[in-house]
């Protein structure tokens, strides 16, 4: 009942939501970047939302399955292979005991996920299996997978109901500019009126610094906010802080619970998944809107999600059922 | 009660915001109310702060006004009386420019020399007003203002774990390897936090940090035996 790693590729590790209770104890929340790509992923073999999942980065792991089992990919998209044939994303799909899933590299988006029906057979370190490497904590060891790591599964089930039925629509993710909606952030209005503009009218770009812990910009230097020596206070997850040099810092998955730099502007919760696919070079464009419009947007997502959640949910009467001779026999004779 | 601030963070936080100073008085009623909010269904995670309490909840089960008549409710509520016995923490800390490179610069901001400095960094007892920023990260209280001395303008990239530094009229250690803006003025052996240890972490908030300066060679020595330290910690009455 595993999973043998062949190769880890470049930055695979075992995530979930994060530890999101354990923030008063200046413990980071880690947990997936793109939370929508990574719930899909569940939503598809039938999981519970918060089973912890693969998150895979740039350049994927190759995996050898030891049991059957039903898995999905979501996010970014790329070169997939299982035993040599095409692997599609966005499809549960059954593997077979002994066959590998190779991915390639990643080409439309940065980050991909990978939830197995019944998820892994690890311990959760503060309520989490996500995993921080920083602090070599949860997931697998706390640690990225690398060649040679056996991950192992609960009980999982080679059977999911309506299998035909769960697919979903491969979105296309940007590839040179963004644009990302934003609320203003608890230090906004210490910012003047010009900074704030600026902010606003800025194609910064993605520089190289940047990770699962921020994304660092550059394009502009923005003018500190007259903030005395603001002491240091919760962070968010898509926080954009200002440091003393004025370039802005996106805070994401990693990052640190509190900070003393302010905060310009925080990123509507839908559009986090827009800056996780992307890539350093790319340019990103902000966009601000009220707290009330962004949790609308929310509630529309949240719509979505039902909807798709009824979708993959249909009765797939045309397609048989993967029952396991079934598809031994085709695999021998297909 | 103390004036205070309801402002809307992100779509799914809401800062509670006292005023921009460290105070044992803000410090006592964010902690009570933080404590008296856990309590409630729709705030899914709550990260105080020195004058800020950052209330998590659920947009879609729960509205921003409901959340704020909630804390106004709740701040209207708070029993404010005070208990007085304190545990203090000893941290032993060697102060070299090896291990501290800002020493020498925080002294001459101080315009004292390294000697007085290390006498007026180790003499507080230091309140712990709340863990954040990394794993057991403790923002203390209670630092002489004299060696206070603003943040690097640009963060390192690396500070090494153990590390103990000044930032603004704050002092503080980095428990793990981290990027950080702190002025650096010295480094403790012991593990500050070590997840394979029955408590990852040998402080909470509410306790008082007290640092004790150690030679090279007792530095040396306490690392080498790492496992066999024992941290020295003592109940003291304490006068914020």
């Amino acid at each position: 009942m595993s999973i043998t790693v062949l190769s880890g590729g470049l930055l695979t590790t075992v995530q979930d939501f994060g530890r999101t209770t354990q923030q008063a104890s200046g413990f980071c929340v880690s947990g997936v970047m793109d939370p929508w790509a990574f719930r899909l992923a569940n939503l598809l073999v039938a999981n519970d939302p918060k089973t912890a999942g693969l998150e895979i980065t740039s350049v994927g792991p190759t995996l050898q399955f030891n049991q059957d089992c039903v898995i999905a990919l979501t996010g970014a998209t790329g070169q997939a292979s299982l035993d040599g044939q095409p692997f599609p994303f966005y499809q549960a799909q059954l593997v077979l005991a002994g066959q590998r899933l190779a991915i390639k590299q990643l080409t439309n988006g940065i980050r991909s996920y990978l939830a197995v029906a019944g998820g892994f057979a690890l311990p959760e370190v503060m309520g989490s299996l996500a995993t921080s490497t920083r602090y070599q904590l949860g997931g697998f060891h706390g640690r990225a997978l690398r060649a040679g790591d056996v991950l192992p599964l609960q009980q999982a089930t080679p059977y999911v109901p309506s299998y035909g039925s769960r697919k979903l629509p491969v979105p296309s993710y940007a590839e040179k500019q963004v644009t990302v909606r934003v609320t203003p952030g608890p230090q906004f209005k210490q910012f003047t009126e010009q900074v704030q503009q600026e902010f606003l009218k800025t194609s910064f770009t993605i520089s190289d610094a940047s990770d699962r812990m921020g994304y660092r910009l550059n394009g502009a230097k923005l003018t500190v906010a007259q903030t005395g020596n603001l002491l240091s206070e919760g962070t968010f997850f898509g926080g954009v802080q200002i440091p003393q040099n004025g370039e802005p810092i996106i805070l994401l998955a990693d990052r640190q619970t509190t900070g003393g730099y302010p905060v310009i502007a925080v990123l509507a919760s839908v559009d986090l998944p827009l800056i996780a696919q992307a890539q350093p070079g790319m340019q990103v464009n902000f966009k601000l809107i009220s707290i009330a419009a962004a949790q609308e947007l929310l509630r529309k997502q949240q719509g979505q999600l039902t909807q798709l959640t009824q979708q993959v949910q249909q009765p797939s009467c045309g397609d048989l059922s993967p029952r396991l001779p079934a598809s031994r026999v085709r695999r021998l004779f297909g | 009660m103390l004036p205070y601030e309801l402002i809307p963070a992100s779509d799914q936080a809401l800062n509670v915001t006292f005023p921009n100073r460290i105070d044992p008085q803000i410090n006592l009623i964010i902690s009570r109310l933080a404590a008296k909010l856990s309590k409630q269904a729709a705030i899914t995670a709550l990260l105080p702060a020195f004058r800020t309490l950052t209330v998590f909840y659920q947009p879609l089960e729960t509205s921003l006004e409901q959340i704020e008549a909630v804390v106004t409710t709740s701040l209207q509520q708070l029993d404010l009386h005070k208990g007085s016995e304190a545990r203090v923490v000893h941290i032993p800390v060697c102060y070299t420019t090896e291990f501290g490179p800002d020493l020498e610069k925080v002294a001459a901001h101080a315009k004292l020399d390294t000697a007085e400095l290390i006498k007026r960094h180790t003499k507080p007892n230091y309140l712990i007003y709340m863990l954040g920023f990394l794993p057991g990260f403790a923002y203390l209280g209670g630092l002489d203002p004299q060696i206070a001395m603003p943040r690097l303008t640009s963060p390192r990239a690396t500070i090494p774990a153990g590390s103990v530094g000044i930032a603004g009229e704050q002092t503080g250690m980095y428990p793990v390897v981290s990027p950080g803006g702190w002025q650096l003025i010295g480094r403790t052996p012991i593990k500050l936090f070590d997840p394979q240890r029955d408590q990852p972490l040998l402080y909470q908030a509410g306790d008082y940090i007290h640092f004790d300066e150690i030679s090279q060679s007792e530095f040396t020595q306490i690392t080498d035996n790492s496992a066999a330290y024992q941290i020295k910690v003592t109940r003291e009455q304490v006068k914020s």
